[in-house]
């Protein structure tokens, strides 16, 4: 399955994920000053055929990655995911 | 009967076969079935061991396992035990991508090692048993 560049970028904006431009734009997500998750995209406008690799990164299960794709996934809300998964 | 079938019998040794048959066998064991046209994009392994990283900073020390899918036509390489991947046209350019995303997580990891969550220091943790600083 893939994801769109803006769809990626529309959720590191709705996760307020930090980024940093390298060969590939790298997002990750930090809570308290610790790095909880990591992910990437590559530069350019296409489809990515990676939403399973970039979802797996970020934790989210299929439904949990659909919200978040469909912006209703607040930052909030992925915060309580990561804890209830221990990672937090 | 041919000259090789002749000394097999006569010796009890393996035959020795002709050029043409040796070269036969080599291309029946050799050569994949599917080598791909326009149309059919060339099948992907399904696993291979990566040695290197292609990054003089970086030494691979114990070959990292690396799964391949196809979506669409894209190639995707994950090194499964550091959920980590790469894509591209190819298998040669999702190693090579993927191979760029390691060494990138290394060195991001190594920079900001004080900070990891729980997640991110196990693969701190699995990334310095298989790759270390030359």
């Amino acid at each position: 399955m893939t994801i769109k560049a803006h769809e990626f970028d529309h959720l590191v904006t709705k996760l307020q994920l930090k980024t940093r431009n390298s060969k590939d734009l790298l997002a990750w997500f930090e809570v308290d000053g610790k790095i909880i998750t990591r992910t990437r995209r590559s530069k350019g406008s296409g489809d990515l055929p990676m939403q399973h690799s970039i979802r797996q990164q970020l934790k989210l299960n299929e439904q949990q990655m659909s919200k978040a794709l469909g912006c209703t996934l607040t930052r909030d809300d992925y915060i309580d995911i990561l804890r209830t998964k221990g990672l937090l | 009967m041919t000259p090789a079938t002749e000394i097999k019998q006569m010796s009890g040794a393996p035959a020795i076969q002709s050029p043409e048959a040796v070269s036969m066998k080599f291309q029946e064991l050799h050569v994949p079935r599917n080598l791909g046209t326009l149309d059919q994009p060339v099948v992907v392994p399904g696993e291979v061991l990566l040695g290197s990283v292609r990054d003089g900073r970086l030494r691979v020390y114990s070959p990292i396992r690396v799964k391949f899918t196809q979506e669409g036509q894209h190639v995707i390489a994950e090194a499964v035990e550091l959920n980590e991947f790469g894509f591209g046209n190819s298998v040669s350019e999702a190693l090579t991508d993927l191979q760029h995303a390691i060494v990138e997580l290394y060195l991001t990891l190594d920079k900001e090692q004080e900070r990891l969550g729980s997640d991110l220091q196990d693969v701190w943790e699995k990334l310095q048993k298989l790759i270390r600083v030359r």
